[in-house]
C-alpha cells in the first residue's frame, strides 16, 4: 500500500516482482493484448489464404486393400491387375506399383516374394494386402505388413497368357518437369515435390523407390514416367542430386502396359535449370 | 537477486503471463487448424502441425525481439519485457516441436539415422537457392535451446552476466537463420509474392525499431552536454524525486539519483542482465531495475544483503546551482557521500 502511495505521486513504474501493477500499467497490457490478438488473427488468415493448396492425392492410412493379381518385379516392383476386356477380347491392365514401409522400394521384398513361391517358369498369381495411395486415377500400394502382405493364389486361366507386357516405344524426348518419389508425391506427403518436401524424397528414392518424372502439359494435365537407365536398370542412386528441383530429361519413352517408362542416362541426360 | 539459488520463482504476474501466453498459443493453433480445413480440407494433420507451429514460433520470435527496443522507446512496455524469458523458452518448445516432426516426417524411417538424413540428404552446399534450409533451421533451433536452457539466473551468475548476455545476442543469429530457413524452405514453393511481402516486413519492423530505439538513446546522449573533467548534469530540479537522469561520460551511462533531497551516482548497468538502472526508480530506499528489479543502495551501489551485486558509484558535485558528475567511476560498492541539494 505504501509503496501505491508513493508511486502515485510521478509516473508509473512497475517492478517485476510486485504483486500487482499500476492501474495505468493495467490498461496498457489490455491495449497490447488486443493488438496482439488482432495480430494473430491477421496472420493466420493472411497465411493460410496465401498458400497454394494441397493436392487431391489420397493416402488409406487405415484402411488396407487386398488386390489380386500377377506380382511382376520389371520394370518395377508392382502388382498387375485385370479388371475386364476390351472389345478386341485384350484384358484391360491397371499395373499397380509396390513400395514398402517407410522410406523404402519393394525390389528385395518383393524379389524375396518371388524366390519364396517361383514354382519354375510360372509368373507368381498372388492375393497382397496393403494400403493404397493414389491421385487422379494414378495408384501406388504400401505393403504395410511387408511379407505377411502376400499370398499365393492359383492363376486365372486367361490370366497366364497376358504375363508378358505390352511394349509400345514412343520414341525419344525432351522433357521439363520434376523428379519426385512417387510414394509422397501421390499422396503421402502434401506438399510432397518442391524443396520443402525435397530431402524427405531423396531418402525415399535413396531408400529404393522408383523415381518419377513429373510433367505438366500447358494445360495442366500431368503425367508420371518412371527413370531407368538405358538397359531398364535401377538409377536411384544417380538421380539423388537432381530430385525436387525443376530438370530437363531427355530419353527413349516405352509405354510398358499403363504405364510410361522413360530410360535415360543418368550422367547426360538429366540437366538442371 | 538470488544469493541463493531456488527454482524459478512464480509470482502471481508470472502466472498471469504464462497463462496469457499459453492462451495465444493454443488460440493461434487453433485458429490456424480450423483456418486450413476451411480453406483446404486437404491438408495433412502433419503439414499442417508443421506450418502451425513454424509460423507460431516465427511469430513469436518477432514479438520477442520487439520488446527490448520498444520498451527502450515507451517505458510501459517494460512490463512485458520482465518475463520476456518465459516467451523466450515458450517459443524455444514451439520452434522445437516444429523441428521434431519434421524431422520425424521427412528424415525418419529411412534408410539411413535421421540425422545423418538431415545433413546429407540435400548435399547443395555451394548452391544458394538449392542449399539444404533444414540445416539452417537445425541451427537456429540449437541456438534457441542453449539460450533456452540457460535462461534461469544460475547460469547468469555461473557463465558471468557478459558471456550470458552475449550468448543471448546469438537470438539476433538465429532470427537471421530462421528467416533464410523460410526464404530458401517453404517460400521456393509457396512463392507467392505476398508471403515474401509479409516476411520482408517483419524483418523490417524488428530492424527498424532497433534502429529508432538506438537513434533516441544517441539523441539522448548527446544531448547530455558536458565539458573538461567534470561533466555538467543540470540542475536539481531536471530530475523528478525518487528518479534519475542518465548522462552519457566518456563512453559510459551514469545514473544520477534524487531521493529526499540528496543525489547519488552510479553505473548505468544493472548487474543482472545489464539493465538500464537509470530508468529504474528509488523504491525503499533503494535503487530499482526497472527490467527484473535488481536493488542497489545509491550511495554505495551496493545490493541490500543477503544480495551481494555491487555497481560502481561517481563524485558528484554542485557549483551555481549545476550538478557536475566526475567521470572516473569509484570501485564498484565503494561509498561515496550522497550530495545534499542545498
Ligand atoms: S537487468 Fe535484470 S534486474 Fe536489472
Amino acid at each position: 500500500m505504501i509503496m501505491r502511495e508513493r508511486t502515485r505521486q510521478s509516473k508509473p513504474f512497475y517492478i517485476g516482482w510486485m504483486p500487482k501493477a499500476e492501474p495505468e500499467y493495467r490498461s496498457f497490457v489490455r491495449l497490447v493484448i488486443f493488438a496482439l490478438v488482432v495480430v494473430i488473427i491477421f496472420v493466420s488468415v493472411f497465411l493460410v489464404t496465401n498458400q497454394h493448396g494441397f493436392s487431391s492425392g489420397v493416402f488409406e492410412r487405415s484402411n488396407f486393400t487386398e488386390l489380386e493379381g500377377m506380382l511382376i518385379q520389371k520394370p518395377f516392383p508392382a502388382i498387375k491387375t485385370f479388371y475386364g476386356k476390351d472389345i478386341y477380347g485384350n484384358p484391360l491392365v491397371k499395373t499397380i506399383p509396390l513400395v514398402n514401409k517407410g522410406k523404402f522400394g519393394a525390389d528385395s521384398l518383393v524379389a524375396q516374394m518371388m524366390a519364396a513361391h517361383r514354382t519354375a517358369g510360372d509368373t507368381l498369381w498372388v492375393n497382397i494386402k496393403g494400403r493404397l495411395i493414389y491421385n487422379r486415377g494414378v495408384a501406388l500400394m504400401e505393403l504395410t505388413a511387408q511379407d505377411a502382405a502376400m499370398h499365393m493364389m492359383k492363376a486365372l486361366p486367361d490370366g497366364q497368357k497376358f504375363a508378358a507386357p505390352m511394349v509400345t516405344d514412343l520414341g525419344t524426348a525432351t522433357l521439363q518437369g520434376q523428379i519426385v518419389d512417387p510414394k509422397c508425391y501421390l499422396g503421402v506427403m502434401k506438399p510432397g515435390e518442391g524443396k520443402p518436401h525435397s530431402d524427405c524424397a531423396i531418402r525415399c528414392i535413396a531408400g529404393g523407390i522408383p523415381p518419377m518424372l513429373r510433367i505438366i502439359n500447358k494445360d495442366g494435365e500431368e503425367n508420371l514416367l518412371i527413370l531407368r537407365g538405358e538397359q531398364g536398370e535401377t538409377i536411384n542412386r544417380q538421380v539423388l542430386k537432381f530430385v525436387g528441383q525443376p530438370v530437363t530429361v531427355s530419353g527413349k519413352i516405352e509405354q510398358v502396359d499403363d504405364w510410361l517408362v522413360m530410360k535415360i542416362n543418368p550422367l547426360t541426360s538429366i540437366e538442371t535449370e | 537477486m538470488s544469493a541463493s539459488y531456488q527454482g524459478v520463482l512464480w509470482n502471481r504476474q508470472k502466472r498471469i503471463y504464462d497463462f496469457v501466453l499459453w492462451s495465444f498459443i493454443a488460440v493461434y493453433i487453433a485458429l490456424f487448424a480450423f483456418l486450413n480445413y476451411r480453406f483446404d480440407p486437404r491438408i495433412t494433420p502433419e503439414t499442417l502441425f508443421i506450418r502451425a507451429t513454424g509460423t507460431l514460433a516465427l511469430l513469436m520470435l518477432h514479438v520477442i525481439l520487439s520488446i527490448g527496443p520498444l520498451a527502450r522507446i515507451d517505458k510501459r512496455f517494460l512490463i512485458l519485457l520482465y518475463n520476456r524469458r518465459h516467451l523466450g523458452v515458450s517459443m524455444f518448445l514451439v520452434a522445437g516441436t516444429h523441428g521434431v516432426f519434421n524431422l520425424a516426417q521427412f528424415h525418419s524411417m529411412g534408410n539411413v539415422n535421421p540425422f545423418v538424413s538431415l545433413f546429407s540428404s540435400n548435399m547443395h552446399y555451394t548452391s544458394f537457392i538449392n542449399f539444404p534450409f533444414q540445416v539452417l533451421g537445425f541451427f537456429a533451433l540449437l541456438i534457441l535451446f542453449m539460450m533456452a536452457a540457460t535462461s534461469h539466473d544460475f547460469w547468469l551468475n555461473t557463465l558471468t552476466p557478459r558471456l550470458w548476455k552475449s550468448l543471448h545476442m546469438l537470438v539476433y543469429v538465429a532470427y537471421a537463420l530462421v528467416i533464410m530457413h523460410v526464404v530458401l524452405g517453404v517460400l521456393q514453393l509457396e512463392h507467392e509474392p505476398t508471403l515474401f511481402g509479409v516476411l520482408l516486413f517483419g524483418l523490417t519492423w524488428v530492424s527498424g525499431l532497433h534502429l529508432y530505439a538506438g537513434w533516441l538513446e544517441g539523441k539522448r546522449d548527446r544531448e547530455a552536454s558536458h565539458t573538461e573533467g567534470w561533466v555538467a548534469v543540470g540542475t536539481s530540479d531536471d530530475i523528478e524525486d525518487s528518479r534519475a537522469k542518465i548522462v552519457f561520460v566518456g563512453g559510459e551511462r551514469i545514473a544520477v539519483f534524487r531521493y529526499n533531497g540528496k543525489l547519488s551516482a552510479v553505473s548505468n548497468v544493472c548487474k543482472h542482465q545489464n539493465g538500464p538502472l537509470g530508468e529504474g526508480k528509488i523504491v525503499d530506499g533503494c535503487i530499482t531495475c526497472p527490467w527484473h528489479g535488481y536493488q542497489y543502495r545509491p550511495e554505495d551501489g551496493c545490493a541490500p544483503p543477503p544480495f551481494k551485486e555491487k555497481v560502481s558509484t561517481f563524485k558528484l558535485k554542485m557549483v551555481n546551482g549545476i550538478i557536475y558528475v566526475s567521470p572516473k567511476p569509484n570501485a564498484e560498492g565503494q561509498f561515496e557521500e550522497p550530495l545534499v541539494i542545498g
